[in-house]
């Protein structure tokens, strides 16, 4: 699904990832890798798998559009724990298949303590904003100050929706989020929470429901 | 108790109750499977007890009842009531109700600030427990209550209990009369205040189940494996344990004598893998076997484990504070995190004022003047009970043949002789279906009176038959009542009913079919999560919650469909919907009695006194209540009207 923002179009697919014609480049953000070790360690059981479908995932996006390019809006890895786990491995081998792909990552919070492991992964870290042609690349959708005329692509918020079913409301959905001057990525992750977000009037909100889009717009 | 019997196989153990109707259950669960017989007994006061049960009519009825306001306008009476008393209290059956009734009989009875009290789970310890001391010595002459007051207290100087709502079951109304002449020959005595007219003649079935002794059981949960994990964690804690011999320890209690070894093995492996054995979990370990001992090594984990103790589930709550200090109570999180600064609600029949939000606090101040919003606590509410629901059917059997031999049945009449123009009021062995078609669709009412939950299960199992039959998507609502199915074509009831609706073949697996992914399940497994120890609640008083380890339930329940679906947490999850929120076995009873009832369907000209509540319900998810009221008192006066004009044409 296009979605026409900044004088450009961006294609807004149901994995999550946002391709960028122009440039060759696809947008991700928040995969929050390791979370699930994390909690593993804490005593908290999550089972394994949700890396493997991360980057299985992240591979059709790259391989469907023939990325050049992989741009991620921060929280890239979720803990500051350099513990050697499956997930390291895991995206090691990812980074072998696809070796001749450009990867940049824009700061986020979580992301901080991993120099050894960006170098290894051969990922161009960039404290944000990152100006990208009319895009202003950022992790925090409020950061300050903002570029002048440059529209914000950013992460962070994991924004979702619930939809009204059967008298309840369904669990939250993610969701890409554009405003006039601000667009927010859905989390790329699959054990990361969504937070509602409040919609005003000119926003465009792209729900994904399942291997669906849904357009919710006022316009 | 198996652990004590354990250590002391002899000990002499004592349990007491007035209001649990399976009293063989409760001895076996008390004293463990296989107790000995000979060594136990049951005793059973000899004392009659006498409950006077009185209503307050209100002045005039509305012939289409919501559950909304009507409570507000006996404010008045119920304060005339209170004045007359030496020490009142008034239960109601939530704890947004009790704030708002505070606040009402305040205004109505401003002498008395002071001297009245409101109390519920939500408020301080110490708040609560200063309120108890006053009532207990007599200082107070009212105290407006939850279920927080139902047990285990026991103030002499209280002569008059007033319940507001139904109470939805035989046990609960006699446990709260019996707050007041709590000594033996003493009647207990109560006044029951409807909050909508439909409710008075629950009362009158009330009264009749009460006096014929029914109580409703209390059925012991069979085998929560949640439970039984964090028993396990706990006992690793406690200087650990041999898998054999806390097995039989376990085995030996009537929740889980018939737990076999591949779900023990499977908690066991739950708590030391994370998972069966064949499922990955690296790296994850909360017991250690160390020389076949199971201990806990790590201290976080320790300390974690010991700070989630208990089986209480309650959803994520902010502390509310004044900002010297003092703490006031705790709301949901959901609620204030609506709130803006500035923004005033009612806790502990205060108005407060949000000064700020942060580290998981309400920060507030005294404030005067209007409130912005009342706070919701997710709570159980109450379905109407099985003892309940049958006594309801033959009340309005009576009515329906017209004896209407009771001042409450003689209060509703207006309402049930509408209801009996416009439709029909069916009698026990009758099943009403009721058309509408309105701008918002078709409406479809069906009326089996089995309570809210079973209604939700019917609900949900009902639509899945119809789509089945032909592609049709509805939206529904229930209550204690009814059922509404409205979808935007018609739904061919007949046909459907012919074609097995209320059908027993396969009804096991449309349940299950019908219960799959749902919001229920989802909402039963979070107690489930919180419980076995899956969520990281953070600890009291710590300022920043360690958010790197936060996941909601939701997120487990995904995790575990998709990479652990033989997980027996899910299952657990989905069998207590089933058997308890669900209540399965009262659905299929429904389903055996709809199927063997004389069939009635009306074609509505405008909406009846019984579906109206259920039209209320539907516009309660899209509107704020302030808008809701409105919009209710125009539908309300619209639908009178009608009614008017049909009535006097009728007459011609």
């Amino acid at each position: 699904m296009d979605v026409k923002i900044a004088d450009t179009t961006l294609n807004l697919s149901a994995d999550r990832s946002a391709w960028w014609p122009d440039c060759k480049a696809l947008f991700i953000a928040d995969t929050h890798f390791g979370k699930a070790a994390a909690f593993r360690r804490a005593g908290l059981p999550v089972p394994v798998g949700t890396t493997t479908e991360v980057l299985a995932r992240l591979s059709s996006a790259i391989d469907a559009r023939s990325a050049e390019r992989l741009i991620v809006l921060g929280d890239l890895i979720h803990c500051g724990d350099r513990t050697e786990t499956d997930f390291l491995s895991e995206l090691r081998h990812w980074r072998d298949q696809h070796a001749s792909l450009e990867w940049t990552l824009v700061r986020g919070n979580h992301d901080r303590g991993h120099k050894g492991l960006f170098t290894e992964l051969r990922i161009d870290v960039i404290d944000e904003p990152f100006e990208l042609g009319p895009f202003e690349l950022c992790h925090y959708p409020d950061a300050a100050p903002r570029l002048p005329e440059k529209y914000r692509l950013s992460g962070h918020m994991h924004p979702g929706l619930s939809i009204k079913e059967l008298g309840h409301s369904s669990p939250k959905l993610p969701c890409f989020w554009f405003s006039s001057n601000t667009g927010i990525m859905p989390a790329f992750g699959n054990f990361v929470g969504h937070s509602t977000i409040q919609i005003s009037n000119d926003d465009q909100v792209f729900v994904v429901a399942d291997d669906q889009l849904i357009l919710f717009s006022e316009r | 108790m198996a652990r004590l019997r354990r250590f002391k196989p002899n000990v002499r153990v004592w349990g007491l109750s007035a209001t649990i109707g399976n009293l063989s259950n409760a001895l076996v669960t008390l004293l463990g499977h296989g107790f000995d017989q000979a060594k136990s007994r049951l005793i059973r006061g000899d004392v009659q007890k006498e409950i006077d049960i009185r209503s307050l009519l209100p002045d005039e009825i509305e012939r289409f009842p919501w559950a909304g306001h009507l409570g507000d306008r006996l404010a008045g009476p119920v304060s005339k009531l209170v004045q007359q008393a030496a020490t009142t209290l008034i239960f109601t059956n939530t704890r947004s109700q009790s704030e708002i009734w505070y606040r009402s009989l305040l205004n109505h009875l401003p002498e008395l600030a002071g001297l009245m009290a409101v109390h519920h789970g939500s408020l301080d310890t110490e708040l609560r427990t200063w309120i108890e001391r006053q009532l207990r010595s007599g200082k107070l002459r009212c105290c407006v209550c939850t279920s927080s007051l139902d047990l285990g207290v026991d103030f002499p100087t209280v002569d008059q209990v007033i319940q507001v709502g139904s109470p939805k079951g035989n046990a609960r109304l006699v446990q709260r009369a019996g707050r007041s002449g709590h000594r033996p020959h003493v009647p207990s005595r109560i006044v029951f205040v409807p909050t909508h007219a439909l409710e008075l003649v629950e009362l009158l079935a009330l009264r009749k189940s009460v006096a014929a002794g029914q109580i409703e059981p209390r059925i012991p949960l069979h085998q929560p494996l949640d439970v039984l994990a964090q028993h396990v964690v706990s006992m690793a804690l406690a200087g650990g344990f041999e898998p054999d011999a806390l097995y039989k320890e376990v085995t030996s209690t009537a929740a889980y004598h018939e737990l076999s070894q591949e779900a023990w093995r499977w908690v066991l492996d739950f708590v030391e893998r994370g998972g069966s054995s064949l499922q990955a979990y690296p790296d994850y370990h909360r017991i250690h076997n160390i020389d076949g001992k199971y201990q806990v090594t790590d201290r976080g984990i320790a300390r974690r484990h010991r700070m989630s103790i208990g089986t209480i589930v309650s959803d994520a709550s902010v502390q509310v504070k004044f900002l010297k200090g003092k703490a006031v109570g705790s709301v949901e999180e959901s609620f204030v995190s609506r709130m803006e600064a500035g923004d005033r609600f009612m806790l502990a029949g205060k108005v407060l004022e949000l000064v700020k939000l942060q580290d998981n606090t309400a920060w507030v101040r005294r404030a005067k003047g209007n409130i912005t919003a009342i706070p919701r606590w997710m709570g159980g509410r109450m379905p109407l009970s099985t003892e309940l629901s049958q006594a309801l059917r033959e009340e309005l059997e009576i009515a329906s043949s017209g004896k209407w031999d009771s001042a409450e049945l003689q209060a509703v009449r207006p309402l049930l002789e509408l209801q009996q123009t416009l439709s029909v009021l069916p009698t026990t062995n009758e099943l009403l279906i009721e058309r509408w078609e309105s701008r918002d669709g078709h409406h479809l009412f069906l009326y089996p009176f089995e309570g809210r939950l079973a209604h939700e299960g019917l609900a949900a199992l009902l639509a899945l038959r119809f789509s089945r039959l032909q592609p049709i998507t509805f939206s529904m609502a229930m209550n204690d009542y009814g059922i509404v199915f409205v979808s935007e074509n018609a739904a061919p009831i007949e046909p459907a009913i012919q074609a097995g609706l209320f059908s027993p073949e396969n009804m096991d697996e449309d349940i299950a079919a019908s219960l799959n992914g749902t919001e229920m399940w989802r909402r039963q497994f979070r107690e489930t999560a919180r419980i076995a120890g899956l969520l990281h609640q953070g600890y009291p008083g710590e300022r920043k919650k360690a958010s790197h380890l936060q996941a909601s339930s939701n997120l487990f329940f995904e995790v575990f469909r998709q990479y652990d679906p033989s997980n027996l947490l899910l299952r657990q999850a989905q069998r207590e919907v089933l058997d308890q929120q669900l209540e399965k076995q009262r659905m299929i009873l429904a389903l055996e009695r709809m199927l063997r009832s004389r069939l009635i369907v009306r074609d509505l000209p405008q909406p009846s006194p019984l579906c109206f509540p259920l039209l209320v319900d539907r516009l309660r998810d899209r509107l704020s209540s302030e808008t809701l009221a409105d919009r209710v008192r125009k539908l309300q006066q619209k639908w009178e009207s009608e009614a008017d004009r049909r009535t006097a044409n009728s007459g011609r």
